[in-house]
């Protein structure tokens, strides 16, 4: 490919060169032609009128127009032909004795002598002007024919490079594919799982209370009523979840974004959790509320995720605070517990769909294992990041950054604003 | 106008499930019952007797949820309350711009079902004047002195703060638009400027809210609008 495309730029040089040899040639031939004619033509013309009104001064201005014609046409040899040329036909046509090579007049030896020098000189400055002409023309097409084939080169390069990176993309594309095929398994398996225990319990539970064998009392009824609702429970949050994961990654649920106040995405993503739950979250100052600019139904629902999770991994006594700081990375939000933390070997993999940490299996956490991966989806989804670090109180800390664009404190800062009060 | 004394309701949906079990459900609080399995036959049933409320699916073949909301808001104002599979659902919002008082999504508890019938035939009953002076959680706002005090202490609003208030007060237990909430208040040129309505919310919840971090009075419908509890 490089070859092929290579040789085929110096074949189209050689054919520039080529092409300007030519109509080098053809000018010369011109010039001679120039000379010859115009020489003879003139010779002729003068001769018509030589003996009627002719001024001898005339005739060697109009051979110097000649002369230099052909040096312009044709350079300096054609030049210095019809100079020669117009110096014979001068002498031999229009000084006396006529017809003949001699002169009477010795000062006219002069005249012609001097003729004879200033056409050789217009030849000679002339054809050097043409030369440096052709040289410069020559110089710019040798760049031009460089440069094209430079552009041909990268562009070769180019294509090379390309093709590198599609083997490369579909390496890696082969790579993705056999890992979603690897990831697909799991996820199989422990949506499954997932899925079938808690609808395992409600045949279980319910099976058992529509039996006849048995008279159940009010309250093993009532006992087996709120098992059934509490495994209802988590099948929906499952099915919900999942939903919303299918939605984010398919990408037809696009953040709906609007500037609004860090406080209120915190309070709505409060406001769903039991009275019991709430009571254990601590808003703190959050950087003095900035405006954000996000989809409040999205954020909120992440930032409930990053609470329930929270609440769920640490003892149910404990505190958990909310809190956010603007730094030169962007503005961090972040939600501490009291629990044992996320160790540094788990902290990337907490993101991943149905992982479930040490901790939650030990201690027999519920949950979805989906919350962080929708929690992650929908920050990246709005150009920021989500990580989980250590709180300073021992904890685990789910910090989720937003980028500068995405927050301001001054509402000034932040397009349509109006109204009397104006400021918040 | 009802043969029960509590109030008939018309459900509004295309899953039989959905009917057989809503209609256990609130048959056995006194209610009666009337069911609908498409949005024509329910305009039909509730032309001929027309019911104090209506439970109404979003998703119905054929003429659509919206369609019956609409329709229905040409020559009764009762209460509408709108079922929809999911969050996101814009039929939703379309409803509640359209007239219907609430919405609830699908699955739903059906003690929270009970509850938003309940405030909402209440609210229809007593509907009639509206008090010149209403009490919304500990804050009392006298409409036609234009104040409003909590604990006998005055709390000084603007004049878009209480327009926002006292539109917000005549529906209360309505889940208002943000469409809806910035054409009244600030005129049809500001529905779409949910910024600023944001900005005022916040501001008068800073003014009535004991916390405005967890608001009792003004709660956000995320991706809806707010709702005045009283």
């Amino acid at each position: 490919m490089k070859n092929r495309s290579r040789g085929r730029i110096r074949w189209r040089g050689a054919e520039v060169l080529g092409v300007s040899r030519v109509l080098e040639n053809q000018a010369r031939k011109f010039g001679y032609l120039t000379a010859t004619l115009g020489v003879l033509g003139a010779s002729g013309l003068l001769f018509a009128i030589r003996d009627t009104f002719l001024d001898k001064a005339y005739v060697g201005l109009v051979f110097l127009f000649v002369v230099a014609a052909a040096a312009a046409i044709g350079g300096t040899p054609p030049a210095v032909v019809a100079a020669l040329l117009a110096f014979i036909c001068w002498n031999f046509f229009f000084l006396s004795p006529y017809y003949t090579l001699e002169l009477a007049d010795p000062r006219e030896w002069v005249m012609l002598s001097l003729f004879l020098v200033i056409g050789l000189l217009i030849g000679h400055i002339t054809g050097r002007l043409r030369l440096r002409e052709e040289e410069a023309i020559g110089r710019e097409r040798h760049m031009a024919s460089l440069y094209e084939a430079l552009l041909a080169a990268q562009a070769s390069r180019e294509e090379a490079l390309e093709e590198q990176r599609k083997l490369e993309r579909l390496a890696a594309e082969a790579a993705a594919q056999q890992e979603v095929e690897r990831l697909r398994g799991t996820l199989l398996s422990s949506l499954s799982h997932s899925l079938k225990t808690p609808l395992a319990a409600l045949t279980a539970t319910l099976t058992s209370l529509r039996s006849g064998d048995v008279e159940w009392d009010r309250a093993a009824i009532q006992e087996g009523l709120d098992e059934i609702f509490e495994d209802l429970e988590r099948l929906t949050e499952h099915i919900e979840n999942l939903l919303s994961l299918a939605h984010l990654e398919s990408g037809d649920w696009k953040p709906a974004r609007e500037w609004i106040s860090l406080r209120e995405v915190v309070a709505t993503a409060v406001r769903p959790f039991s009275e019991t739950d709430a009571r254990r979250i601590r808003i703190d100052a959050l950087a003095g509320n900035p405006l954000v600019r996000v989809d409040l139904v999205q954020m909120s629902q992440a930032v409930r995720h990053l609470l329930e999770n929270a609440l769920s991994y640490s003892p149910v006594t404990s505190l958990v605070s909310v809190d956010a700081c603007a730094g030169e990375e962007g503005l961090d939000l972040w939600v501490d517990d009291e629990g044992p933390g996320v160790s540094a070997a788990e902290a990337e993999l907490v993101f991943r769909r149905f992982f479930r940490g040490d901790a939650a299996r030990r201690d027999g956490v519920r949950g979805t294992g989906l919350g962080l991966a929708i929690c992650r989806e929908i920050v990246v989804g709005h150009g920021g990041t989500l990580d989980v670090t250590r709180a300073p109180a021992g904890g685990a800390r789910f910090r989720l950054r937003l980028p500068h664009a995405a927050y301001a404190f001054e509402m000034s800062a932040t397009p349509r604003v109006s109204h009397e009060e104006g400021a918040a | 106008m009802s043969a029960s004394p509590m109030g008939t309701l018309l459900v509004v949906d295309d899953d039989v499930r959905i009917r057989r079990a809503v209609h256990r459900a609130i048959s056995a609080r006194g209610y009666e019952v009337v069911l609908a399995a498409t949005g024509e036959e329910a305009l039909v049933l509730a032309a001929e007797r027309p019911p104090d409320m209506v439970i109404l699916d979003m998703s119905l073949p054929g003429m659509s949820g919206l369609d019956v909301c609409r329709e229905l808001r040409t020559w009764t104002q009762i209460p509408i309350l709108v079922l929809s599979v999911h969050d996101r659902s814009h039929d939703k919002v379309a409803a509640l711009d359209e007239g219907a008082d609430d919405y609830l999504t699908k699955p739903f508890d059906t003690a929270e079902l009970l509850a938003r019938i309940r405030s909402h035939l209440r609210r229809a009953a007593s509907a009639a004047p509206p008090a010149p002076v209403v009490q919304a959680g500990d804050v009392t706002v006298d409409v036609a002195g234009r104040t409003v005090t909590r604990d006998g202490e005055e709390i000084h609003l603007t004049p878009t703060e209480f327009a926002l208030l006292g539109y917000l007060l005549q529906n209360a237990g309505r889940v208002v638009t943000h469409g809806l909430l910035l054409s009244r208040v600030w005129g049809a040129a500001y529905e779409g400027d949910v910024q600023t309505l944001r900005v005022h919310v916040a501001n008068l919840r800073r003014k009535i809210e004991r916390d405005p971090d967890r608001p009792t009075l003004i709660t956000t419908e995320p991706g809806v609008g707010y709702r005045l509890r009283m």
